[in-house]
């Protein structure tokens, strides 16, 4: 089997996992949505006002509810030791890695899709820059997320209190990537700056951890 | 060797005097500023330590993945620990020379956000180190400190960007130090440095008796439960 | 203006004392738990006489390799070095039962025939990254105990037999 083969059916194993249970995905849904709902509530901004928040607000409810999603990404794969398995198995690591980094990468997404009309409504948003750059800030950050966050899943599923040790790792690696999509969706939403810049920067740190990640991914999975 | 460590500490003790003595009295009194701008000659040295001390641990890091070293992960555990401390010092001058010179305790400023970033991915490596189980915990706190090492570039130009687009009041930078200030700067930093080995050095003799006595209580056990049999 | 002076001097040190006191009542602990366990020896030798006995009935037995180990490492603490140091150690502490089994051959025999084993391990069997990268020697440590223990029982699943005489999978 090739890498791509092994990463494809990882992934379509994952993805059936989920259509089956929807676990990952409700959960993410109701955490935004309440993220959503208590930010509108507390702040109750105006048009304009919410123009400026707005990308900072998305890109927080997205970040916290990815990480549920991403707790459960190897927390699934401990039970019956089938982690180990795949450790034992000839199979190279990084299509696994590739495999579950997809999959998160899908659900984030159609969260995100399904979201984002939420936030249109309770926000009152419309962009004024260039709106076909979103999808392009949308992609980036939600695979800096993601990526980082699959690698980081499976070095806390080796500590104790493990849920709690994801954010903690992730979040501060993720600052310049949470700036770069919170400032890109903001450029856009407002139309004041242009947003390029930062679209730049999210494709260098998405580059630049993707690449690591995929060096340092064996060692990881075969840390004893 | 084991008298290296009193001379180094007596040596440390009288710079750091010495240091303090230049960055109240000898130095030049700033213009504009006064005299609290002596706060420099403590914020800076510690700034310029940590620093170092982080890119140890980076070093220290990739070592161990490279040659599995104990050694290296002691030194990489240390110098993140001693880092951090420093850090600490400088997060907390810094807020108090600002706040009499500009009037804030805080701004977003392209240094202070910075360190601010780097404080808190370096306590995440610590935390790691705590919360991981015992065997693998250096293999994923040198993993991690690589991934920190990739992240300062980009946090250094995500802030820089950030700047760029959200003035704020201009501070430091530009204008010539003055050679008295910079004088008393390099002897301020070089008492700090001395302080700063003869802290990670006690600090790796307590790692490796740590070490020691885990694995015995380890064997004991082992031995314990074999011989009961 | 001073005040504030005075008060970043003051925070620099307050936060370096904590952390050197911190250091220093964990140092204090470590300083206690280590005096006594070095003052142990006693207990240790009765240890390793229980053991020498079990080494008598289950020769070959899977304990006995973790038992050999744990008295390398225990006499590697208390300062001994290679093998023929360890046997002194074990003959002068506890004669009888060494001279009995001729302990000072069977030791540095079972060493080499871990490297051995090691050496000549089925490709199968994926190594742990320690011992790939010391070229096949293992130190007697928490870790090599259980992977030893592994390693045994990996062979005997795969209804192979591990000679520890002549050190190879059969």
């Amino acid at each position: 089997m090739t890498t791509s083969s092994l990463t494809r059916a990882t992934l379509a194993k994952d993805l059936r996992l989920e259509w089956r249970s929807k676990d990952a995905i409700n959960s993410m849904l109701f955490f935004a949505l309440l993220v959503v709902v208590i930010f509108s509530f507390s702040f109750n901004p105006t048009a304009e006002e919410s123009r400026q928040i707005a990308g900072g607000l998305v890109w927080v409810a997205f970040l916290f509810a990815a990480v549920v999603a991403l707790n459960q990404t190897w927390a699934r794969e401990l039970r019956n030791q089938v982690l180990d398995a795949y450790r034992v198995s000839p199979a190279p690591a990084n299509s696994l890695f590739l495999a579950k980094a997809f999959g998160n990468f899908i659900f984030v997404a159609v969260l995100e899709a399904l979201m984002t009309p939420l936030f249109i409504v309770f926000y009152n948003l419309r962009a004024l820059g260039p709106t076909w750059q979103l999808p392009v800030v949308a992609a980036l950050g939600t695979w800096a997320l993601v990526v980082n966050g699959t690698f980081f899943a499976a070095m806390s599923i080796r500590t104790r209190s493990r849920e709690i040790m994801l954010p903690l790792l992730l979040f501060p690696i993720s600052i310049p990537a949470v700036l770069a999509m919170v400032e890109a969706t903001s450029a856009i939403l407002s139309g004041e700056y242009s947003a390029r810049p930062w679209i730049a920067l999210l494709a260098t740190y998405d580059v630049v951890f993707t690449t690591g990640c995929l060096l340092l991914f064996e060692t990881v999975l075969d840390a004893e | 060797m084991k008298r290296a460590f009193p001379i180094l500490a007596v040596l440390t003790a009288v710079l750091l005097s010495y240091a303090l003595y230049q960055a109240l009295e000898v130095a030049p009194t700033e213009a504009t500023m006064g005299d609290v701008q002596r706060i420099f000659y403590y914020h800076v040295p510690s700034a310029w330590t940590a620093f170092l001390l982080f890119l140890t641990n980076f070093v220290a890091s990739v070592v161990y993945l490279i040659r599995r070293n104990t050694k290296a992960d002691i030194v990489a555990l240390v110098s993140a620990e001693v880092g951090v401390v420093f850090c600490t010092v400088v997060l907390v001058t810094g807020p108090i020379w600002a706040r009499p010179v500009w009037g804030i305790w805080w701004t977003w400023d392209l240094r202070l956000t910075l360190t601010l970033v780097l404080w808190l991915i370096y306590v995440s490596y610590l935390m790691l180190r705590r919360f991981s189980s015992s065997g693998q915990t250096p293999l994923m706190a040198a993993v991690l400190a690589v991934f920190g090492a990739l992240d300062v570039p980009l946090v250094y130009f995500s802030i820089w960007y950030f700047r760029t687009q959200h003035p704020s009041p201009v501070i430091g930078g530009g204008g010539s130090l003055d050679p008295r200030m910079g004088r008393v700067l390099l002897i301020n930093w070089a008492a700090f440095l001395c302080f700063a080995v003869l802290v990670c050095w006690s600090r790796y003799r307590v790692e490796r008796l740590q070490r020691e006595v885990e694995e015995t209580q380890a064997l004991e056990g082992l031995l314990e439960s074999r011989g009961a049999r | 203006m001073n005040s504030y002076l005075y008060a970043a001097y003051a925070a620099t040190w307050i936060v370096h004392i904590a952390y050197l006191s911190m250091v220093s009542r964990r140092y204090a602990r470590l300083r206690r738990e280590s005096e006594l366990q070095m003052s142990l020896p006693d207990e240790f030798l009765k240890l390793v006489d229980a053991l020498l006995h079990q080494y008598e009935a289950n020769y070959k037995s899977q304990e006995f390799f973790q038992s050999i180990g744990c008295l390398f490492e225990f006499a590697r603490k208390r300062g001994f070095s290679g093998t023929g140091e360890l046997v002194q150690f074990l003959q002068g502490n506890s004669a009888g039962a060494v001279s009995r089994l001729g302990l000072r051959y069977e030791v540095s025999q079972h060493v080499t025939l871990f490297e051995k084993v090691i050496l000549e391990r089925n490709p199968a069997l994926r190594l742990h990254d320690d011992v790939r990268r010391s070229g096949g020697t293992v130190a007697f440590t928490d870790y090599s105990r259980d992977w030893l223990q592994d390693l045994v029982r990996t062979i005997e699943y795969h209804g192979l037999h591990w000679d520890p005489v002549s050190g190879r999978i059969l």
